[in-house]
């Protein structure tokens, strides 16, 4: 019925009942709460990738990509994976939106999947970092640090052997541990010899190897670390929110139409997630 | 105000067709244009020492077109009305605005930041007439005496 028609249908001496006017923008409220949200998020993420950025614009010095173990293939193949997933989760809402909701669980599930493929690289990533000891503040910069490092595992290994009765011979790693110990207060090696003289040990003993990580001086390197990881853990953490979402309809039993705009806005944040990847990649594995 | 069942709460009738109508686009073609563009930026980074600025300049391009066919295509924001502007543009201006504010002071050094700290302290406390005076006595004294 019009406007016109319904006041035309008021007697007349009645008061014309009062409509509620029609609020907001066209399109739903969780659509519109969603993209509120992104809002947030895109200011979120490019004040932390734009900190990156003028971070590294004012470091006097930055390591290489080489310097740092970042695998170039693993980066390219988590954004083909975050992008197919993204691929997988659009097909899952147009089938949802047609009544499919058999294909749509089916494309949900393999977007699941890649999702945790993602965060399987990324860990792998993450491993590589610490078994080279490449952790934020653990990385000497001069070559004063990098000694003072040193001595401080052998400490660590003394600390962990024990010491064996007065006149019986010491575990041969003590003995390596103090050479190496009085090696660097003597000599005040440079970084190459040092590096060589640790080496050396880790390899004779690779049980305490863990105690005394390679030698390596890289300028730039903890500010770096900082920033990748940072980044890419909270980037992470939306992944794994991502997850949670994608895996609710995934496991509704009554998976139906009904979920599309659940699904909807579940598939922009996945999007937005993609879109932040996108940005990351070549910021940390290109440039 | 709509009144959408809660998916949580296991709707059982379905929404009407409406609620789900949504444009269609060629999602293939899009998602075959976005591993493209990653495949060409990953070869940006195999050439044989390209400048630096050139090769920031190539591969933040290149992910910015990936940007677009994401949010145009796969968001349906080419499909949307006005109101995305009124959502995304002020969050992007601010985000961007942040970046853009610190890089003069942090990253380009169009100042020197070195200072001596030992005289900077030795003018406050000498200084009875107040921080930068004495600087101003000491060179008219070097004028009057040259």
């Amino acid at each position: 019925m019009s406007a016109e028609a319904s006041l035309n249908s008021v007697p007349a001496g009645h008061a014309v009942p009062s409509v509620p006017s029609r609020m907001g923008l066209p399109i739903r409220n969780g659509k519109l709460g969603i993209w509120l949200f992104l809002g947030t998020e895109v200011m979120f993420f490019t004040a932390l990738i734009g900190s990156l950025i003028v971070l590294r614009g004012g470091a006097a010095a930055w390591p290489s990509q080489e310097t740092m173990h970042v695998k170039l293939w693993a980066g390219a193949v988590n954004t083909l994976v975050l992008l197919t997933s993204s691929y997988f989760v659009v097909v899952a809402l147009n089938k949802l939106g047609s009544g499919d909701a058999k294909a749509a669980r089916k494309y949900l599930a393999l977007t699941l999947l890649l999702a945790c493929l993602f965060l399987g690289i990324k860990a792998y990533e993450y491993s590589g970092k610490f078994a080279h000891d490449l952790l934020p503040g653990r990385v000497p910069e001069t070559a004063e640090i990098a000694r003072r490092k040193v001595l401080a595992g052998t400490a660590t290994v003394l600390l962990d052997v024990p010491v064996n009765d007065e006149g019986a011979e010491q575990a041969p790693v003590r003995t390596a541990a103090e050479d190496l110990a009085t090696y660097v207060r003597a000599e005040d090696p440079a970084v190459e010899p040092l590096a060589e003289r640790v080496e050396a040990f880790r390899k004779e003993f690779p049980a305490h190897a863990a105690a005394i990580p390679e030698v390596a001086v890289i300028p730039g390197a903890n500010l770096w670390l900082s920033t990748y990881f940072l980044i890419t853990g909270l980037h992470a953490v939306h992944v794994i929110v991502g997850i949670l979402l994608l895996a609710i309809p995934l496991l509704a039993w009554n998976l139906s139409r009904a979920w599309f705009p659940f699904l909807e806005n579940t598939a922009l944040y996945w999007h937005f997630v993609d879109l932040v990847w996108i940005f990351l990649f070549p910021t940390v594995y290109l440039i | 105000m709509t009144n959408e069942p809660a998916p949580a709460a296991a709707p059982a009738a379905p929404v009407s067709t409406e609620t789900d109508a949504h444009p269609h686009a060629n999602y293939l073609a899009v998602f075959g244009a976005l591993c493209g563009l990653t495949l060409v930026s990953v070869g940006f980074d195999l050439l044989p020492n390209p400048p630096k600025l050139a090769l920031v300049a190539l591969v933040f391009g290149v992910a910015t077109a990936k940007a677009y066919c994401v949010m145009a295509w796969f968001m349906h924001l080419k499909f949307e009305g006005a109101w995305k502007y009124i959502v995304l543009v002020p969050t992007s201006l601010l985000g961007l605005g942040l970046v853009l504010a610190l890089l003069p002071d942090i990253a380009i050094h169009y100042y020197t930041v070195e200072a001596d700290p030992t005289d900077a302290v030795a003018a406050l406390v000498e200084n009875e007439d107040g921080p930068g005076m004495r600087a101003e006595a000491d060179a008219t004294d070097g004028e009057l005496s040259e």
